[in-house]
């Protein structure tokens, strides 16, 4: 994936799958902390203790059909690459939080790319579900 | 033979056919022709492997022209846009499916935006599939 976006495109379809009636995306780019995170809450169906645990696996999904399992471990590689990590948090029955972490001033931190639109396009071809999103710079660039 | 049994905490977990019937039918039931609403419904197919190949984009395009069409028209006549995850066929990403109501829905893969402005106007609007740019024409679940 290019850009930051696009990952998150990926990884809020897997909420829609999961029966996410609300997907809220909160970016914090903060230049005192050198540090960029993502982080998708949803209100899906969530997973236990053995799905999460394997759940940055690759080729690990528990969807039925066709799927290939390598939204998480793509987004987790692309953290770690840019100095940072990504983490889930889920209950079963009420949601799941993706966080990732990436330090802003990493040479292969990627591009946050076009947030705005990837939720724009998600809430036309979802009208059911309730879409937010929060992005919030702290610090200056270059201060 | 000898069959297996579940314990009982692993017969809680286990969601049975019929739930996932349920959930599916939930599903389709915002998404479906054949409840009457629209004429239409494109699929743009949202797998990990369809977003890094330029899905995002195909969807782009599909909505703005969705959107217009829908600004005028009955419900019975709305073109429904909508999202899944992979279609199975990673190396043709990506692909959209279309489906007119009463007619068997059509794979179309390898898509450029290009490529949509054809379909849209051709199949969508016109009920003529280009067939150069189909892969498959055939009912499958879709859940």
């Amino acid at each position: 994936m290019k850009d930051l976006s696009l990952h998150a495109l990926d990884l809020i379809e897997n909420s829609i799958r999961a029966g996410a009636r609300r997907v809220g995306v909160r970016v914090e780019e903060s230049h005192v902390l050198d540090r960029l995170t993502v982080e998708i809450v949803d209100n899906g169906e969530g997973m236990d203790g053995t799905d999460l645990a394997r759940a940055f696996d690759p080729f690990f999904t528990t969807k039925p059909g066709k799927r290939t399992g390598l939204g998480l471990p793509f987004l987790a590689q692309a953290a770690r690459e840019a100095g940072g990590d990504a983490t889930l948090v889920s209950v079963p029955g009420k949601g799941t939080t993706l966080t990732a972490v990436f330090v802003l001033s990493h040479p292969d931190c990627k591009p946050l790319g076009d947030m705005g639109k990837t939720i724009r396009l998600l809430g036309y071809a979802h009208p059911d579900v309730e879409f937010t999103y929060d992005r919030n710079v702290v610090g200056e660039q270059g201060a | 033979m000898t069959g297996m049994s579940l314990g009982s905490k692993e017969r809680e977990m286990k969601l049975k056919p019929e739930d996932l019937e349920i959930i599916s039918r939930k599903m389709r039931a915002t998404t479906s022709l054949r409840d009457g609403a629209g004429r239409a419904k494109i699929t743009v197919h949202l797998g990990t492997c369809g977003i890094a190949a330029g899905a995002r984009e195909i969807l782009d395009a599909f909505q703005s022209r969705v959107e217009h069409i829908n600004a005028t028209a009955q419900p019975h006549e709305a073109i429904i846009l909508t999202t899944s995850g992979c279609a199975g066929l990673c190396a043709r990403e990506p692909m959209a499916t279309v489906e007119l109501k009463g007619q068997a829905p059509v794979k179309y893969g390898d898509l450029t935006a290009k490529d949509v402005e054809r379909i849209f106007t051709e199949h969508v609007l016109g009920g003529r599939i280009v067939a150069e740019l189909a892969i498959v024409q055939g009912s499958e679940r879709i859940s």
